[in-house]
């Protein structure tokens, strides 16, 4: 029996139709390269930050990652700030520059407490002025 | 005689002599390392005269020696080597053709060395000879030089004092231009991928974690489960950039950004001076390290 060729006609296109999804799903182009995933945001933590010098006053700057973290013109022997950093378990640099009108010989200790409480320190010597990296890292 | 014909043959007698004694005295060097060939020029200063047998972009691991350049290194007083295995492939040739009077100084010898971790395979584990990398390094190597110069001319120690002072001065200068510059980066960043392995020591001295692609030297091809394993690393290590450099075929590197993710950071100066910004120390030096950091922020 044959029939009617609108018939024929709509069973072949609704046929077609049937087979269009799982077709599209068997041809679709396959991205071979992984993206990365989105870097994660890291937390920031609350960081305690301490300098103690043999000579003031004197002028100093603590860098982190090329902004600057603290700066001024210290009167005292000693100061302190907190300030709010990533501290990766691989440590951080911190630039360090600081300058004396006595061209003498001078300490700067720097401190570094980050959140759980294990504080790090480190001295610098110079003549009139220092200028230097560190790495704290907690072992 | 008159006088004055008199005074003049004098004159021509001391300045011959003098020239003589100037020639008999010349310190020359033939150094097989580019990073060697600027030390010895600049402790050296105008006494020394440096052949360079190795040319700034060629690559040392393939170097072969040839009858020219043995000519240069017997004529020379002092003939210079990286050292720690670099010249493995004609050290023996060389040592057998040299006349005794050559002092063979191989420097890298003299400084501390960094091995591959005990985890990785017996050819692996060797020592890795690209000591140049990390500038205090360099800085003692200076030293070696200069105390070589100063054994081999003890006349002119003073003179040699004074330039190796000098060019330590700029080490330092240096030195602390990279550790600023590498500062900009987290340490968690800090992920170094490279064509061959030849920063190790620029990776202990800057607080780098290292990878490469192929090994030691650049005739070490990578198996297919390296690259397999590397690709998986650098995934897992969100690693951004991977380095090439001047001496390699970038063919695998490229395939290994294409199926990683990670992008082509730049091309490095790992195996001594380059041409162009390379061409000297300070420039190879400045050259690598930004452009490492730069693509790895």
């Amino acid at each position: 029996m044959r029939g009617s060729p609108p018939i024929q006609a709509a069973l072949v296109v609704m046929v077609l139709l049937f087979l269009l999804i799982p077709l599209h799903r068997l041809t679709e182009r396959v991205n071979a390269r992984e993206t990365l995933a989105p870097a994660v945001v890291k937390p920031t933590e609350h960081v305690h930050l301490g300098l103690k010098t043999t000579a003031a006053p004197f002028r100093f700057q603590i860098s982190y990652l090329g902004r600057t973290l603290w700066a001024g013109e210290a009167t005292g022997a000693e100061l302190e700030k907190d300030v709010d950093i990533d501290f990766p378990k691989e440590g951080i640099d911190l630039v360090v520059d600081a300058t004396w009108d006595n061209p003498a010989l001078v300490a700067l200790q720097i401190s570094v407490s980050p959140p759980d409480g294990t504080a790090l320190d480190k001295t610098l010597w110079g003549r009139g002025k220092i200028s230097d990296v560190i790495t704290f890292k907690e072992e | 005689m008159p006088l004055r014909s008199l005074a003049a043959v004098a004159f021509g007698v001391l300045w011959v002599g003098a020239l003589a004694q100037k020639a008999a005295g010349e310190v020359k060097v033939a150094s097989f390392s580019t990073v060697l060939s600027e030390v010895a020029e600049k402790v050296g200063g105008k006494d020394v005269t440096v052949t360079s047998l190795i040319k700034p972009g060629q690559d040392p691991h393939e170097y072969q020696l040839t009858p020219g350049d043995l000519t240069a290194a017997t004529n020379a007083n002092l003939v210079l080597l990286s050292g720690k295995g670099m010249e493995n492939t004609y050290l023996v040739n060389l040592r057998d053709a040299l006349p005794k009077k050559v002092v063979v100084l191989a420097v890298g010898n003299q400084l501390p060395g960094l091995t591959k971790p005990a985890d990785k395979s017996a050819e692996e584990a060797a020592e890795d000879p690209h000591w140049w990398n990390s500038v205090p390094e360099v800085e003692k190597a200076t030293v070696v030089v200069r105390d070589a110069l100063i054994r081999l001319d003890p006349q002119r120690s003073s003179d040699y004092q004074s330039n190796a002072g000098a060019y330590l001065a700029d080490l330092k200068e240096l030195n602390a231009w990279v550790k600023r510059k590498v500062a900009e980066l987290p340490r968690d960043q800090r992920k170094l991928v490279t064509s061959h392995d030849a920063f190790q020591y620029f990776a202990k001295e800057y607080g780098f974690q290292i990878d490469s692609i192929e090994g030691l030297t650049t005739e070490q091809e990578p198996s297919v489960s390296h690259i397999s394993a590397l690709i998986d690393e650098i995934k897992k290590q969100q690693v951004k950039a991977i380095f090439l450099e001047n001496t390699l075929n970038p063919k695998v590197s490229t395939e290994i950004t294409r199926e990683s993710g990670a992008k082509i950071g730049g091309t490095l100066y790992a195996d001594g001076l380059g041409p162009g910004d390379g061409a000297t120390y300070d420039g190879m030096i400045r050259h690598n390290v930004t452009e490492i950091v730069d693509a790895l922020k």
